[in-house]
């Protein structure tokens, strides 16, 4: 592979007017096997070349957890965040199941800032709760405060 | 928390003794909650929800859950203590 490289480095750095005089077929490969190599194509097509363990490491993009909940927000959380903060945390297409209870698309998360939160101003909060199985298994209370 | 009036309990148990199973992870400003001694379930005016909240040993409230009826509400305790709804005592 370093072999490759380098021959390959030294034709791309030929001087313009050499590489005039070159035929014009292999001014085409030439051109095809830079394009192919900042493209990737050899290791989508499936060549011996995309089977090398340190090509296919270089390529290939660090594994992500699919399907998994965010964080659950612990701590304090000022006004003007915590409705940021339950968006961040229910993703799109949670609804409102009841009045200031709401529940992830997934049934997974649910967010709770009714009036049973905010009936007491010196102990303002709100709930970050992981669901399964219709069970809450994890339920953070977060103290709401003012913006500084 | 404000005060619960007594005619929105409508039951409670002892928890005090019950080694909880484990399986819900209670936390107040990140901070998991501890010595619970008590569990009520209360209807708020205007809220046609069951809270199941949670007490401590001084009778102040740790924290709650919410749900759409009291045998939700029942299986929850059950699921985070193992009680069964005849350790319950009920006032409606």
């Amino acid at each position: 592979m370093f072999g490759e490289g380098s021959r390959h480095e030294s034709l791309i750095n030929l001087p313009m007017n050499r590489i005039a005089k070159l035929p014009l077929r292999f001014l085409v490969v030439l051109l095809l096997a830079a394009t192919w190599s900042m493209t990737g194509v050899f290791a989508a097509s499936g060549t011996e070349r995309s089977e090398s363990p340190s090509f296919t490491a270089a390529k290939t993009p660090l594994p992500v957890p699919r399907g998994r909940a965010p964080e659950i927000p612990s701590g304090q959380i000022t006004e003007s965040g915590v409705l940021r903060q339950a968006e961040n945390y229910l993703r799109r297409g949670y609804k409102e199941v009841s009045p200031g209870r709401y529940v992830s698309a997934d049934g997974t998360r649910q967010f709770r800032y009714g009036a049973h939160e905010t009936r007491n101003p010196a102990n303002h909060h709100a709930h970050f709760e992981s669901l399964q199985g219709g069970r809450v298994t994890e339920n953070a209370v977060v103290k709401i405060v003012p913006d500084p | 928390m404000t005060p619960i009036n007594d005619d929105q309990i409508l039951g409670e148990v002892d928890i005090s003794e019950i080694t909880p199973t484990g399986k819900t992870k209670h936390t107040v400003d990140g901070v998991p909650i501890s010595t619970e001694a008590k569990l009520r379930l209360v209807r708020l005016p205007g809220d046609s929800s069951i809270y199941l909240i949670h007490y401590g040993t001084n009778d102040e409230e740790l924290t709650d859950t919410c749900h759409d009826s009291t045998e939700e509400a029942l299986e929850q305790a059950k699921f985070e203590y193992g009680i069964e709804k005849c350790d319950w005592t009920f006032f409606e």
